[in-house]
């Protein structure tokens, strides 16, 4: 098979995987080679669906030893199969990233033979691109779930970021679905956050040792595919963040990929759902929220017509307003309107000058919902605002509900 | 009386201008690059002569008394090439002049945040053509891009593929104002728009079947997008449509 047919074959098949970050790494351009890192990631393209196109993404092989409902890969699915050689990749790389179409490569693969071979192999490309090609460019593998702790070492030797996709936010839904248990998953990802601590601690000691995985490491979340609800899924994350010192945790609405009776029969893939999984992501991550002032057991879903913030601070009246000359930054972070930008502006700014209405427009801020929770000089930014909470409510909704309600009766208690 | 300013439209001649406007205590009537002058009615004409050195001397001084960051905005907001920007940096350093440093966290003095927005926006598309830029191999194993860019980012971009593709040969064309950087895997030149360019630009292609890379990054393109996703509202907003020209995947 030509390298065109394969790339047709592999390429497409690795749209599912969502990552395509290549931030995170400052990987200076090897000597007489070329390509380097830069910290804030560069994205390339943006595909049809939006998506933005940093990495080739692509399979090593789509061939695959499992049947996991929810891929298109399964070993079941009648389907044509490919695999590139190590130094097709490579070529296709290289001769991608020269021409600036690409930060990188992102590579990921069905399970050929058994897992050692598969990372073998993937270890394999980033080592010769390294090696041979002198190439600083970026690159993710991905780490085959049960593959040895000595291959994932190497791995992360010549990689910028890995990554274990968990797919599943549960054992149980793990069990009904794929072949896989919790610890093929978690004990990978456990090991790779290890290593990277060990080899941060290394570095400050000996400046000359070879990093590990620079970039961290990230997994990946089908969203839609099982009855969990987004309070497991946003405390889920939460762990991830907090005790494996994951980068990102990326949500992917789940895309139905065949007619098992396994699985839900969606019209579309639940994609504002994912965008609100995203957004409460991000309030964790950014934003100093915790999963449980977010979600709880009373409200386990996130709200769809209003983003997590706009849903806190409504519950949450009670700490408002808040005084935006005085207000600590963290505060401010708080209230639905203000980003982490217009947030740093604003105590730039007012340490100069008394912000008003106008200034704060200036800066960024989403004034239609801002305006609610905003004193000046103790009185309400605009008169008239903060009040009733039905006009409230009615300036922080940002999409009424058009669709159905998720479709949780497929999944009887 | 109030006097225009005169100067040739470069960097270092903005820069003497600002400097022998900012001396006075009167706002200039304008600063005008010779290409767009016009003789006013009401206020005389003062031809800058370009001096490289004092031009360096006083972006030296605006570092160390205003700060780095008031420089590159200086810089970038110049490089956004937007008609009547002068004036706007000479209100913003008359501003600092008067206020001292601090006056740059102003953010919404009218002196203030319309240049520091020109310079976002310039750095917005820098950093944006970083990833857009396209390169073809057009023979010799030399590669050309080629941008109609809004802002003058030419500059500000080159650096990143000269860290990047030291090794390689390319050159970088902003087709609207007719200028292009060459590497020559030691040093970067200018090069001016002209027959020699036309004829880069106008080269038959290596191979005639077209570039085999080309061709699979195009259908790599197309396959990448989920079709249960499309978005081309969100594709657009991140990735406007006049850049579209000069891709390899959207031509």
């Amino acid at each position: 098979m030509d390298i065109e047919k394969k790339m047709q074959i592999l390429g497409a098949a690795a749209k599912y995987d969502v990552s395509c970050s290549s931030s995170g790494s400052r990987r200076p351009t090897p000597q007489g080679g070329s390509g380097n890192g830069v910290s804030a990631g560069i994205c390339h393209s943006w595909a049809d669906d939006g998506r933005c196109i940093s990495l080739l993404k692509t399979l090593f092989t789509n061939v695959c030893i499992h049947d996991c409902a929810y891929c298109v890969n399964r070993r079941s699915n009648d389907i044509p199969r490919a695999a590139f050689t190590v130094d097709e990749i490579c070529e296709l790389t290289m001769e991608f990233y020269r021409r600036n179409y690409i930060e990188g490569l992102f590579l990921s693969s069905g399970v050929m033979r058994n897992a050692d071979y598969t990372m073998e192999r993937l270890t394999l490309v980033a080592k010769k691109l390294r090696d041979e090609h002198r190439f600083g460019g970026y690159i993710h593998l991905k780490a085959i779930p049960g593959a040895s702790r000595e291959l994932i070492r190497q791995a992360g030797l010549h990689a910028d970021r890995i990554s274990v996709n968990i797919e599943l936010p549960t054992e149980k839904s793990l069990l009904l679905l794929t072949d896989k248990k919790k610890d093929d998953i978690m004990l990978p990802m456990g090991e790779i956050s290890t290593a990277i601590v060990e080899n941060r601690d290394e570095r400050k000691h000996l400046r000359s040792a070879p990093r590990f995985a620079p970039a961290g490491q990230s997994t990946q979340l089908i969203v839609g595919a099982t009855p969990e609800n987004d309070h497991q899924i946003v405390r889920l994350s939460e762990g991830l963040y907090n005790h494996y010192g994951l980068k990102r945790v990326y949500y992917s609405a789940f895309v139905p990929v065949s007619s098992d009776n396994r699985l839900p029969a969606l019209a579309t893939p639940p994609l504002l759902r994912e965008h609100r999984l995203y957004q409460a992501d991000w309030l964790m991550r950014y934003y100093g929220f915790a999963a449980g002032e977010i979600l709880d057991d009373r409200t386990p879903f996130l709200d769809e017509e209003m983003d997590p913030k706009s849903a806190w601070a409504l519950r949450n009246m009670h700490l408002f307003p808040i005084d935006i000359q005085t207000a600590p930054y963290e505060s401010l972070l708080r209230v639905p309107g203000i980003g982490v930008r217009s947030a740093q502006r604003i105590v730039i700014a007012r340490r100069h000058s008394r912000l008003g209405y106008g200034d704060l427009k200036k800066i960024g801020v989403v004034m239609k919902r801002a305006k609610h929770f905003l004193t000046v000089g103790g009185r309400m930014l605009l008169p008239g605002s903060g009040r009733p909470l039905r006009l409230i409510r009615r300036d922080l909704v940002t999409r009424a509900m058009l669709e159905p309600s998720r479709q949780l009766s497929l999944f009887p208690a | 009386m109030s006097v225009q300013y005169a100067y040739d439209g470069s960097f270092p001649g903005v820069l003497c201008a600002l400097c022998a406007s900012l001396g006075g205590r009167e706002r200039p009537f304008d600063i005008v690059s010779e290409r767009e002058f016009q003789p006013a009615l009401l206020a005389p004409t003062v031809p800058v002569t370009t001096d490289d050195e004092r031009a360096g001397r006083f972006m030296e001084r605006i570092a160390t008394v205003m700060g780095r960051r008031v420089r590159r905005t200086l810089v970038r907001a110049f490089l956004s090439d937007l008609p009547g920007r002068e004036m706007l940096l000479y209100d913003y350093l008359a501003f600092l002049r008067d206020r001292g440093p601090r006056g740059d966290a102003c953010l919404t003095h009218p002196a203030v945040a319309p240049v520091r927005d020109l310079a976002r926006q310039v750095t917005v598309e820098a950093h944006r053509l970083t990833g857009l830029v396209r390169f073809t191999r057009v023979g010799d194993g030399l590669l050309l891009a080629v941008m109609e860019p809004r802002h003058l980012v030419l500059p500000l971009i080159a650096p990143h593929f000269t860290r990047r593709f030291p090794a390689e040969r390319w050159v970088m064309l902003d087709v609207g104002r007719g200028v292009g950087l060459y590497w020559d895997t030691k040093d970067l030149h200018e090069v001016e728009s002209g027959p020699e360019v036309t004829r880069l630009l106008n080269r038959p292609p290596d191979d005639p079947q077209g570039d085999l890379y080309e061709k699979m990054w195009r259908r790599y393109f197309r396959d990448i997008a989920i079709p249960e996703r499309r978005n081309p509202h969100c594709q657009r907003r991140f990735m406007p449509v006049r850049y579209w020209k000069y891709l390899t995947e959207k031509r």
